[in-house]
């Protein structure tokens, strides 16, 4: 038995025994080694090094950027299908340990594959006509890809129980990943910021640390899916939103591109919000426990589950992003695209949610939020994309705020061409809001009588100490 | 975690689980002490596992609540979870893993380090006969030795109670028999063990005491030896067998007062005394080898367990629709 050491996550052990005692992994293995074998004898021709150097990219990417990523599609919908999971459940690893260790398992067998590629990238330096530090620069950002790509359909998936729903996702999914981590990549460590990355360590302390929480954002969406119902793992992942929030705005007021930066913030936040938006609020008084005790009553709430707390807080953070955007920045916040862009932003996520909670029967809030979206996508799309309209000959379409929202990537609007829509979409917005403010109360009411439940139980049980206490079968 | 033995090891109260309107679990409480073994009996849908999920924080009462140990399984799923030991009625295989490997990667997640986890894998799987099968895959085990791997699974954490969910189900009587030896062991051990089955003889043998349920509610609950015997009639039969033909206990029963023919049988004849009680039953036999008769075996009626449960089913009033 091939052992491995104690200090390592259990489920990485298990994934990476069956993974390597796969016939699956060996024949991936065998067939990548003899293909870039062939690449590499093809590349001794000097003419033959760019078609070569393209292929050993175009492998190295549907490894690393589709075949792992994928393999984390079904990571715990293949363990809740196949009732393995229940059995993980009730051992002592937490549900964060099952969902990390997944996720590091196929990192690691990604880690493995790029490995197994590194002697050609070797062989293919001292044949010349490349630059190492540069490709290996470049493995380094398509590993880290990779993992973020995991992580994100890791904690997606669990929450997707159907076929379909997964189809979605990937549909989906090879449509807007490419528009919002490609931007954002290029933002972080390209682009426009190269020179601040190198010139300003500081700079670079902060970013680094936001891609990460961001992975660490899905991860917790998946652990939030398997958790026993009375673990509060909303506590944490909204603990997790605010660091990340806190990061993002430090990179804005510390960098030269605040505007973006509050940008990819929002954008950044909105999965996380939008799960709180739509979460039950679970009548589970341990969960509603005053912790952290040093955090006044109205911060707590901020902790809390349900819907009704993650409402007060997706506001709070609006308004501070829109606080950010406004002070100091440029004055291009004032022109109408900025403005149309917020207020439609707002209620392009207010008014699905609105009548999502109108209908309190309705469970798959999320992917039913998602369709809602992609349908208004699709609908600005024919109106501006294809027809090309101006958008004050539809200004009664601003009381639907998503359209005005999505208008906005085809056009340029301006207060002459679109006030209309923003005096429509403003109006549409603040109802949604009101209704949404209104339809909150009940969560409230179950989060404040729940609150007055926790002060009753008793104190926690000393926390588990697993084997310990375990006595022997003789 | 130990338990608390001042606790009931069970406790449940006032239980429901519905799914839409169906109510799979209603009104249902009941308690088990510490060290008990005990059958968990009911009809296909009758809730037996929706209420043992529910035991094993696997799913959320729609009211009431359990406790194990004194632990709410809603407000403290993880000190419940250390506690407790679920064997399901049907549980997926990994592939690419062999049957040690299995132990091996439990035992890491019950948080067991190298030489303390090597010696826990090894008791467990001497103590479930699984040593010979270390290193076949576990996907190509029979259905016998698979049950053995899951119990081994089970009792990897040494937990204090034992939920086992239809363990001897669709096995054959040698490891029938291997199980029931297994679980015979465990009650030995101190350990409390809850079992739901459909073979209700076995469970008679096996546990302390005997839950029925049926359309989700509690129908009975006692010692398996206060079903068989039954007040009414049936702890008043005795069967009979004499040597040679049995003509000559015929006519004596005929000739004694105290006691009645219900049936003949080719060896003998079931009868019915009238004072059912112990030594009411006992003079009849003395009664018999006075007069010669030459009986070879002489023993109470016991009612089966399947006909108890049948009756008790029979008793419980229509539900309305």
């Amino acid at each position: 038995m091939k052992d491995f050491p104690d200090w390592l996550n259990p489920m990485v052990v298990k994934e990476l025994r069956q993974g390597l005692n796969s016939r699956a992994f060996v024949v991936i293995l065998l067939a990548v080694q003899a293909f870039l074998l062939l690449l590499l004898f093809a590349s001794f021709k000097p003419d033959n090094r760019d078609g070569a150097t393209g292929f050993f990219w175009f492998v190295t990417g549907i490894l690393l950027l589709a075949a792992i990523p994928f393999r984390g599609m079904m990571a715990l919908q293949g363990e809740i299908r196949d009732q393995t999971l229940e059995l993980v459940q009730l051992t002592h690893l937490s549900s964060r340990d099952v969902v990390v260790g997944k996720w590091l398992a196929l990192v690691l067998q990604g880690f493995l594959l790029l490995c197994s590629i590194l002697p050609y990238l070797t062989i293919r330096y001292f044949l010349g006509g490349i630059d190492l530090v540069t490709e290996l620069t470049s493995l380094g950002g398509i590993m880290l890809i990779s993992a973020t790509l995991t992580a994100l359909l890791i904690g997606l998936s669990a929450h997707l129980t159907s076929a379909i729903s997964r189809l979605l996702l990937l549909f989906g999914g090879i449509f807007i990943l490419p528009g919002f981590l490609g931007p954002l990549v290029v933002f972080l460590f390209g682009g426009a910021t190269r020179s601040t990355l190198f010139d300003r360590p500081l700079f670079l302390l902060l970013a680094l640390p936001f891609v990460i929480l961001f992975c660490v954002q899905f991860l917790e969406l998946g652990v939030s899916k398997i958790a026993p119902a009375g673990e509060n793992t909303t506590r944490r992942r909204r603990l997790l939103l605010l660091a990340m929030v806190a990061l993002g705005c430090a990179c804005a007021l510390l960098g030269s591109h605040r505007e973006e930066w509050l940008f990819f913030t929002a954008l950044a936040s909105a999965p996380l919000l939008l799960s709180f938006l739509t979460e039950p609020t679970p009548a589970i008084a341990s969960l509603y426990r005053p912790v952290p005790a040093f955090l006044p009553r109205p911060l707590r709430w901020l902790l809390f589950p349900g819907w009704g707390s993650g409402l007060l807080l997706t506001l709070l953070i609006a308004l501070l992003l829109l606080t950010l955007a406004s002070f100091g920045g440029s004055s291009a916040v004032w022109e109408l695209k900025p403005i149309l862009l917020i207020v439609s932003g707002m209620g392009t996520v207010a008014l699905p949610l609105a009548i999502l909670h109108l209908l309190p029967r309705v469970k798959a809030k999320g992917i039913l939020f998602f369709c809602f979206q992609g349908a208004m996508f699709i609908l600005s799309v024919v109106l501006y994309g294809v027809f090309n309209h101006r958008n004050d000959d539809f200004a009664l379409s601003g009381l639907l705020p998503p359209l005005a929202f999505y208008s906005s990537f085809f056009r340029t609007p301006t207060w002459d061409n679109s006030s209309g829509v923003l005096v429509f979409t403003s109006i549409s917005t603040l109802l949604s809001v009101v209704l949404l403010v209104a339809l909150s109360v009940s969560s409230w009411r179950t989060l404040l009588a729940m609150e007055k439940a926790a002060a009753t139980l008793p104190p926690l049980p000393p926390p588990n100490t697993p084997a310990a206490s375990a006595g022997h079968v003789s | 975690m130990s338990h608390h033995p001042s606790q009931p090891m069970i406790e449940v109260e006032a239980l429901c689980r519905n799914f839409g309107e169906f109510k799979a679990v209603d009104r249902l409480s009941f308690k088990v002490e510490a060290g008990q073994v005990v059958g968990f009996i009911g009809a296909n849908g009758a809730g037996k596992t929706t209420t043992m999920r529910m035991m094993a924080t696997l799913d959320l009462p729609t009211a009431g609540n359990i406790r194990i140990n004194g632990f709410d399984t809603v407000n403290f799923p993880n000190h419940v979870r250390s506690l407790i030991g679920w064997m399901p009625d049907a549980y997926g295989t990994y592939t690419n893993m062999s049957v040690g490997e299995y132990l091996d990667f439990f035992a890491r997640a019950f948080g067991y380090t190298k030489g303390e986890r090597r010696q826990r894998v090894e008791e467990v799987a001497e103590f479930t006969n699984l040593t010979d099968l270390m290193t076949r895959p576990m996907n190509k085990l029979s259905k016998g030795m698979a049950q053995r791997l899951c119990l081994g699974r089970t009792l990897l954490h040494d937990p204090a109670l034992l939920i086992l969910d239809e363990p001897a189900a669709g096995l054959d009587p040698k490891a029938r028999i291997e199980f029931k030896h297994l679980v015979r062991l465990l009650a030995e051990e101190g350990k409390t063990l809850f079992i739901s089955s459909h073979i209700l003889s076995e469970l008679g043998e096996m546990c302390d005491s005997l839950l029925f349920i049926d359309k989700g509610q509690l129908v009975h609950h006692g010692s398996s030896e206060s079903l068989r015997v039954d007040t009414k009639q049936v702890s008043r039969l005795v069967e009979v067998t004499v040597i040679g033909a049995p003509e000559r206990l015929l006519q004596w029963v005929e000739l004694n007062p105290g006691v009645r023919l219900e049936e003949a049988t080719r060896a003998g004849a079931r009868l019915c005394v009238e004072d059912g009680t112990p030594e009411g039953i006992a003079a009849i036999l003395r009664a018999m080898v006075r007069d010669e008769i030459a009986v070879v075996d002489y023993r109470r009626h016991e009612r089966k367990l399947e006909d108890a449960f049948v009756e008790i089913l029979n008793q419980q009033p229509p539900t309305l629709p």
